[in-house]
């Protein structure tokens, strides 16, 4: 397990390299600059100012002092909020975002888990087809789609909860819900599948035939088999969610990192795109890890061979 | 229900319910088991083999299969009225079962220990370090060397021979009365074969176990067993122990199994000769003998009627045959069938 | 089990019901004058000397103020200037102060102006908005680095007079005063919180009718009345109330829940809010163009550039297309004023519109060229929502009426600064805000030589006329020159405007007062009330 790990801990390493080289060129080669009100700018003041970001320097030298920075853990400082870390930029949004991830993802996952294995378990009942039906939905309505519905129906038309906004735990409901519909419907669509793959098995039967009962079986035989394939999913399913902030956070007017990114790219706040970029692939690289390591404990003919390499 | 059976099966019918229609696997089955009899059942692959095996221990899957009619006695009880909670009682604990293919049949995210102990701390009310020990003596009893890092490794880290012997230790861990093996060597090799059988034969006697041995093989049935069951069609043609079913069958599918099936009990050079043909469709079996159609002696009313259940030489051997009618013309066995015993 | 979710699921509404409802005091509030309001984005920064953005503006006119500060209908007022004293030559202007205070009670002195004015012009300070003062003498010189701190014409008599030297007469000088760039700044306080000035509320001092009581960040902030305010009296709201939101729809969803009172709103949703007295269109002072190319071979034609503004209906493009402007009458939107009385009224509508008469001068302007056909034109456009449907309508109209066919080119917007100002382009979709009240802020692009006339079109009367009016101390006089001056670039068709821009906001009927500007700062909430909520 341990070489398993440490393995992992490399290519994630080398990831976040790739990335951060790939953004770096890729910013530098973009239209645009991070100069405000461009058009009336008298070009001597220009160079001041592109001289005091350091843009005047030649390229490979930006390079690496980006780099230096970056394994420090700073980001630099915001082209357009003058003054201000972009490290703290992304610590302000990251508690929104988070906050709206996290909940999304559990809500997500519990319903989705206990709606896969209910359409399962009863294969072919009213509940199988609903929750087929809503999982076809909650993968082709993109969550922006149904924020925005939520949004006007649930917090215009109803008024049941806030229409929008950042106050309170009622705040973070209806964003949720609206982020945690995809997940739901991609965990209840793969738990499905795989329950009613795992529940043919023979191994199902040798656990019916020690004289377990239902439960017994399911929770301790079946479910976790069927988890396995499920975990493959929550890597690409961050992202998803991820992406899915950037919107949600827009129509709910959620003060996030989504908020900042489209912001950062908005503005040409060349330090903050880079710096939420980073941190984007750093979540992600990571959740991927967390992933593996999560694929490794539950499934052990992985963790023990990854060992044995 | 007789002192001396372990098991009777009076008339079982088990259908499964398909986009097709009803499929009749298993079509008015009777047997009975004695305490500590070895009984084989023996067939062609699809007669209903399984379907029987699970049925006893009501395993088969519901939707869409069911039990439609008879008795399944077992200690003073008819299985297919009890009810599921009661079941789970007697799984495991008084009737166990191994199944064919040992590479799936156990979960390859638990331990073998756990899953030794599970059935041990349902079924025995033990703790769990008691459990661990009946595991460990288990593995032991079943041959698998160095149990104490065993228990605690995954089935993937087991060889195919070896995983069966685990299954029959989470088999036997309870000491059932009832062992039902579903084919339990088919999947291994040869040698392996040998080895299970032989430690099946060993703990039977220790445990006083009854079995139920589903097999292909005819020599394993001529090796462990001590009545024979055929069937064909979803129904029950010939039994008898097992020097009636070697020596005098007299049903021409037995025949037919004779020269078809594999024997690991004889000389290499045997030929198979495989029946020609093909079973029916139980979507929609025939009302005479299922097997006049392939049947070389064929009268018309095999095709009209089923034939009758027949006691013949013994009370022990029973066929179902029209050449068993008083009417019927003198038909002999092919005559390597006869001599092939080599007891 | 599924029964069991529905139930959590029932449990858990009624419980966000409850909590909804216990939070909803705030609004009922029954004497406290309180404007919820939105913002589209973050005030990147409030320091008055650096910043440049409309919302930055707006929070700082609110909270800060100048020598003069505009009324409701947009003339300078004295503020923290008591009066003004203005030389002969119109070149020296002397403010005397009033006795106001900043928000920790130090009072506001003429020092704060000449310290924050030149603060920004330091070209250390990196403002991009420093050209606002460059009407101040030896302002320009400093803040490219070719001249001296102390040339610059600004200078604190004593703690309550300050004197101002500027370059030319200009008669729009009092209005530039009112602008964030001309708000004075404390030392101390500057000097005290270095790279964080005005990064947080209590990170600056405040000078105007409310102080920012919260600041969080790309979140919301809140304006609270400022009791050392020296005309706190004229003030009526307790608190302001702004959350960022970025998405229109998002604004409606809240304005039709009545978290906010005044939102913005954009074309799209005009059409349902049509008849609604609850509309406010505010114009901008800031118009949309087409630019020529004169170097192009069939622009450098007037009578075919004529052509394609006489054959654009322009009312089409502001009710159909766009539908958040009014045609445009000239070059000078209708906005501004010269010399304190409104433009536009002045020099009338300059458009035409005649599809024949269009047709008429292409066919001789191709006939002079001794071109028997006119050749596909290149339309350099941006990737922005309005800009799109206006190009794509002129793409539609110009081949229906003339028969020419348009290409649209669409560049990001940088990307199409630098095409132009490289000269690499036919035609161009343009725009341009004023930077203050006056017709020169845009008729002075069109002069030879000027780096923003991308077209390069030349004329020696206009410059002629733009030249005497930039140092014409007679405002009369210098009034009737524009005029000229815009006549001669509309009849050469110089450029082809279209629309003038306005801003669209929807407002509850119980808010009263808010004065509404076409530039500088969006908004006043000085003199703003509710009433009848
Ligand atoms: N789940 C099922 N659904 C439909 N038909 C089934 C099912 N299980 C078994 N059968 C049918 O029952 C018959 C007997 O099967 P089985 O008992 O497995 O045969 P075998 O004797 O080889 O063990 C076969 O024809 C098979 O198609
Ligand atoms: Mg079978």
């Amino acid at each position: 397990m341990g070489r398993f790990v440490l393995k992992r801990l490399i290519y994630m390493v080398i990831t976040l390299w790739l990335i951060a080289t790939i953004t770096f060129f890729l910013m530098h080669n973009l239209p645009g600059s991070p100069l405000q009100n461009e058009e009336k700018l008298p070009p001597e003041l220009k160079e001041i100012i592109l001289k005091e970001y350091g843009l005047d320097k030649p390229l490979p030298v930006q390079y690496v002092n980006y780099l230096g920075n970056l394994i420090t853990g700073d980001l630099g400082n915001s082209y357009k909020y003058d003054g201000r870390k972009v490290t703290d930029m992304i610590m302000d949004g990251f508690s929104a975002s988070a906050t709206l991830g996290v909940q999304a993802i559990s809500f997500g996952v519990v319903v989705g888990l206990i709606l896969g294995c209910v359409a399962a378990l009863r294969r072919g009942t009213w509940i199988d087809s609903g929750a087929t039906v809503l999982s076809v939905l909650g993968v082709s309505i993109p969550s922006f789609v149904l924020g925005a519905l939520l949004s006007y129906y649930v917090g215009v038309e109803l008024q049941w909860l806030p229409p929008a906004l950042w106050e309170g735990w009622e705040y973070t409901i209806l964003p949720s819900l609206a982020l945690s519909f995809l997940v739901i419907a991609q965990i209840a669509r793969y738990v499905r599948t795989e329950m009613l793959e795992v529940l043919g098995q023979d191994y199902i039967k040798t656990a019916k035939a020690k004289g377990l009962g239902r439960p017994a079986v399911i929770i301790r035989h079946a479910l976790r088999n069927a988890l396995i394939p499920a975990i493959t999913i929550m890597a690409p399913l961050t992202v998803a969610l991820l992406t899915g902030t950037l919107v949600i956070e827009q129509i709910f007017a959620i003060p996030g990192m989504g908020y900042m990114f489209v912001d950062s790219i908005q503005t040409n706040d060349f330090t903050a795109i880079m710096g939420v970029t980073m941190f984007y692939s750093f979540l992600l690289v990571v959740s991927i890890f967390i992933v593996d390591i999560l694929y490794g404990i539950i499934d052990p003919r992985i963790r023990l061979t990854g060992a044995k390499e | 229900m007789d002192q001396n059976n372990m098991l009777e099966v009076r008339d079982l019918h088990v259908s499964f319910q398909t986009y097709n229609g009803e499929v009749q696997a298993v079509r008015g089955v009777t047997f009975d088991v004695k305490k500590g009899e070895t009984v084989a059942i023996v067939g062609e692959s699809g007669c209903g083999k399984s379907v029987t095996s699970q049925s006893l221990m009501r395993l088969i899957p519901q939707p869409p299969g069911q039990i439609k009619s008879g008795e399944i006695w077992f200690d003073g009880k008819d299985l297919t009225q009890v009810a599921e909670k009661d079941m789970e009682k007697i799984r495991g604990k008084d009737i166990a079962m191994i199944f064919q293919d040992p590479m799936t049949s156990l979960n390859p995210t638990m331990t073998v220990g756990k899953q030794i102990m599970e059935g041990l701390i349902k079924h025995q009310n033990m703790g769990k370090d008691q459990a661990r020990e009946r595991a460990l003596e288990m593995l032991r009893l079943v041959g698998i060397p160095s149990p104490e890092s065993r228990i605690h490794q995954y089935p993937h880290q087991f060889s195919g021979g070896m995983r069966q012997r685990a299954m029959i230790a989470i088999a036997l861990a309870c000491a059932p009365k009832l062992l039902i093996a579903d084919e339990p060597t088919t999947a291994l090799d040869v040698t392996i074969q040998a080895q299970i059988l032989e430690l099946m034969n060993d703990l039977k006697e220790k445990l006083e176990t009854s079995i139920i041995l589903i097999t292909h093989d005819l020599g394993v049935v001529a090796d462990v067993a001590d009545r024979v069951v055929v069937m064909y069609a979803g129904k029950v043609i010939e039994t008898g122990t097992v020097e009636e079913i070697f020596y005098r069958p007299r049903h021409p599918y037995t025949w037919g199994l004779m020269g078809s099936m594999p024997r690991l009990d004889l000389e290499q050079e045997k030929e198979l000769t495989p029946i020609l043909g093909t079973p029916p469709d139980l979507l929609s079996p025939p009302k005479g003998c299922p097997f006049a159609a392939r049947c070389k002696h064929a009268m018309k009313v095999c095709q009209q009627e089923m034939p009758e259940t027949t006691e013949v030489d013994s009370e022990t051997h029973k066929v179902n045959c029209w050449l068993e009618h008083p009417m019927a013309p003198a038909v002999e066995p092919p005559a390597e069938v006869v001599g092939g015993g080599s007891k | 089990m599924g029964k069991k979710f529905t139930m959590t699921l029932a449990l858990l509404l009624v419980a966000s019901m409850v909590l909804t409802a216990c939070g909803g005091g705030q609004s009922a509030g029954g004497d406290k004058q309180v404007l919820n309001i939105t913002e589209t984005g973050e005030p990147p920064g409030l320091d008055s000397a650096v910043t440049t953005d409309q919302i930055s503006f707006d929070i700082l006119n609110n909270v800060t103020e100048g020598l003069y500060r505009v009324d409701k209908n947009n003339q300078p007022q004295p503020a923290i200037a008591k009066d003004v004293e203005i030389s002969k030559d119109k070149k020296t202007y002397t403010f005397k102060l009033r006795d106001a205070k900043w928000s920790d009670g130090k009072p506001v002195k003429a020092q704060d102006f000449e310290y924050a004015w030149k603060r920004a012009l330091d070209p250390k300070s990196k403002s991009q908005y420093a050209y606002i003062l460059y009407p101040i003498k030896g302002a320009e010189e400093y803040n490219t680095d070719k001249g001296d701190k102390k040339d610059v014409g600004v200078k604190a008599l004593d703690d309550k007079t300050l004197e101002v030297k500027l370059n030319d007469p200009i008669p729009y000088f009092l209005t530039l005063t009112t602008f964030a760039t001309y708000r004075p700044q404390r030392e101390d306080i500057v000097e005290k919180h270095g790279k964080e000035y005005a990064q947080d509320p209590d990170k600056m001092v405040y000078n105007g009718p409310f102080v920012m009581s919260e600041w969080k960040h790309k979140k919301s902030f809140q304006l609270k009345k400022n009791d050392k305010y020296w005309d706190k009296d004229a003030v009526k709201l307790d608190e302001i109330n702004a959350n960022i939101v970025k998405e229109t729809s998002t604004e409606v969803n809240l304005y039709n829940t009545k978290k906010a009172d005044v939102i913005n709103v954009n074309g799209e949703f005009v059409d349902k809010y049509k008849d609604s007295k609850e509309l406010v269109k505010v114009p901008e002072a800031s118009n949309f163009y087409f630019q020529f190319n004169t170097k192009e071979k069939v622009f450098s034609n007037e009578k075919i550039r004529k052509a394609f503004s006489l054959a654009i209906e322009r009312k089409t493009i502001t009710e159909k297309v766009t539908k958040d402007g009014v045609p445009a009458q000239g070059i000078v939107p209708i906005t501004l004023d010269v010399n304190g009385k409104n433009y536009r009224e002045q020099a009338g509508n300059m458009i035409e519109e005649d599809e024949e008469k269009a047709k008429k001068l292409l066919e001789e302007g191709l006939e002079e060229l001794d071109m028997d056909k006119m050749p596909s034109i290149e339309l350099l456009g941006y990737d922005r929502e309005n800009a799109k449907k206006t190009q794509e309508y002129m793409k539609e109209r110009l081949k229906n009426v003339l028969g020419v066919n348009v290409e649209i080119k669409i560049v990001p917007f940088k990307q199409k600064l630098d095409l132009e100002n490289a000269g690499d382009f036919q035609l161009s979709f343009a725009g341009w805000g004023a930077d203050y009240n006056d017709p020169m802020t845009f008729l002075e692009l069109w002069v030879t030589g000027n780096p923003y006339n991308r077209g390069d079109w030349s004329n020696k009367e206009y410059d002629k006329l733009i030249k005497k009016s930039q140092t014409n101390a007679d405002y009369e006089e210098r009034a009737k020159d524009l005029i000229k001056a815009e006549k001669i670039a509309m009849d050469e068709a110089a450029l082809a405007p279209l629309y003038d821009r306005q801003r669209l906001k929807l407002q509850k009927p119980y808010v009263k007062g808010i004065a509404r500007h076409p530039f500088g700062a969006d908004n006043t909430y000085k003199w703003a009330y509710i009433e009848g909520k």
